[in-house]
């Protein structure tokens, strides 16, 4: 992608793709699923997802798998809410953009 | 060219300036990725990765944002509005507190309205105020009790929102008509300030008499009770160095003076008493009370001359 992803657009992505799973998902998983969409680089979500779960966005749990712990990342409530604000100003943002993009005519 | 295992001794080596917590969970994300990547991948892994130095310096960068919070420029500049102190004052601050949220409820409806006069402007705005916004209203609440008006502003104002998404000039009237009430309230207290002065005015002079007459009566107590004291002890030893002699030729009398004079000594000792409970503790307890009396009247003066300058 040639847009830069921000930290604040990292976030929202990455509690994106935990939410579709009501159960939680594990780290692996939630980098290749990140890396089908944007281009970064496997250790960019390590500290993505430890900030994420120090402000109680996501919570984890560990699941035993093939004789050893996995960690799950679930999504909380608050970071529910976190989720839909980012929705909220990234649609904002992007019918700004779009708008400009075709000719300006109602961008007030 | 590294393995898995050299990595995460590596990767451990560099985060050694980091909490133990820190490291273990660094360390068990990494090697549990490496084991869901499989061993097949791990040529991949170690490649797609890039050198442990390198990794470790992207957690240490991630902490150090953890502290720096994570909601956006919206959610920071209420939290900055939250961070300052509400003052003590009531109706005025309160007032202020309104006509603020007033105009940022205005502005951000300007902004809105006209840019997205189609339906979808109106539902973004309705669900960020639901979710994102509601959510933080609730916590300054509980931080800033004097903010519960200005939450209920922007409540009825996110609910005014949704209706406005059906016709857009209704909307506007009725954002400007609850502005003119701010504003006409704001003219009252204004007018009610003016009114007030004088009796505030008359009720500091009273306060300030009330200490005067205070002190003065300490004072003339004082001066009383050493004038007192002077007496007993001149009497008192008067009397008895009188009655010793006096018992030889008039026994009742003598024995009259001595014991008149004993009782006025007791007396003065008990003055002395008296006087150094007056001197030790009353009057430094009076002096400490006017002082801090007189500092808090000079601050409310000169924090109701900055709400006046700040009115006009």
């Amino acid at each position: 992608m040639i847009f830069n992803t921000g930290a604040a657009l990292l976030d929202a992505i990455v509690l994106a793709v935990v939410s579709w799973t009501t159960d939680g998902t594990y780290g692996y998983k939630i980098t290749k699923e990140v890396q089908q969409l944007i281009d970064v680089s496997e250790s960019t979500l390590y500290p993505v997802l430890r900030r994420l779960q120090k402000d109680e966005c996501l919570e984890i749990y560990d699941r035993a798998i093939d004789g050893r712990n996995r960690r799950y990342y679930k999504i909380t409530g608050k970071g529910d809410a976190q989720l839909n604000l980012y929705k909220a100003e990234w649609l904002r943002y992007s019918k700004k953009i779009t708008a400009i993009f075709e000719g300006g005519q109602s961008v007030g | 060219m590294l393995d898995k295992r050299e990595f995460l001794d590596r990767l451990q080596m560099q985060l050694a300036d980091l909490t133990s917590d820190e490291r273990r969970e660094a360390l068990e994300y990494y090697e549990e990725y490496f084991a869901d990547a499989g061993e097949e991948n791990e040529a991949d892994v170690l490649i797609s990765l890039g050198s442990p130095e390198q990794v470790a310096e992207q957690i240490k960068a991630g902490l150090h944002k953890a502290d720096e919070g994570m909601f956006t420029e919206n959610g920071y500049r209420e939290k900055v509005e939250s961070d300052n102190p509400p003052e003590i004052y009531g109706r005025k601050e309160e007032n202020k507190d309104t006509r603020t949220q007033d105009e940022t409820g205005r502005k951000s409806y300007a902004g809105e309205g006209a840019a997205d006069s189609r339906r979808g402007g109106a539902y973004q705005n309705g669900s960020q105020n639901g979710n994102g916004y509601a959510y933080q209203n609730g916590r300054d609440q509980n931080d800033a009790g004097s903010c519960r008006h200005g939450g209920n502003g922007q409540d009825s104002y996110s609910g005014r929102t949704y209706e406005q998404g059906g016709c857009g000039s209704q909307g506007q009237q009725d954002g400007k008509k609850k502005n003119k009430i701010s504003g006409g309230m704001l003219a009252l207290l204004i007018v009610l300030g003016i009114f007030a002065a004088p009796l505030l005015f008359g009720l500091g002079a009273g306060v300030i008499g009330m200490i005067i007459g205070v002190v003065g009566a300490a004072f003339g107590v004082v001066v009383g009770i050493l004038g007192l004291v002077v007496i007993l002890i001149v009497f008192g030893i008067g009397l008895f160095v009188v009655g010793i002699p006096m018992l030889f030729y008039n026994l009742f009398g003598g024995l009259l003076c001595i014991a008149l004079g004993c009782i006025m000594l007791a007396v003065f000792l008990l003055c002395i008493v008296l006087l150094t409970a007056i001197f030790g503790r009353f009057f430094p307890w009076l002096i400490r009370e006017v002082e801090s009396f007189g500092k808090y009247l000079s601050r409310k003066w000169s924090e109701r001359k900055r709400k006046g300058a700040e009115n006009i």
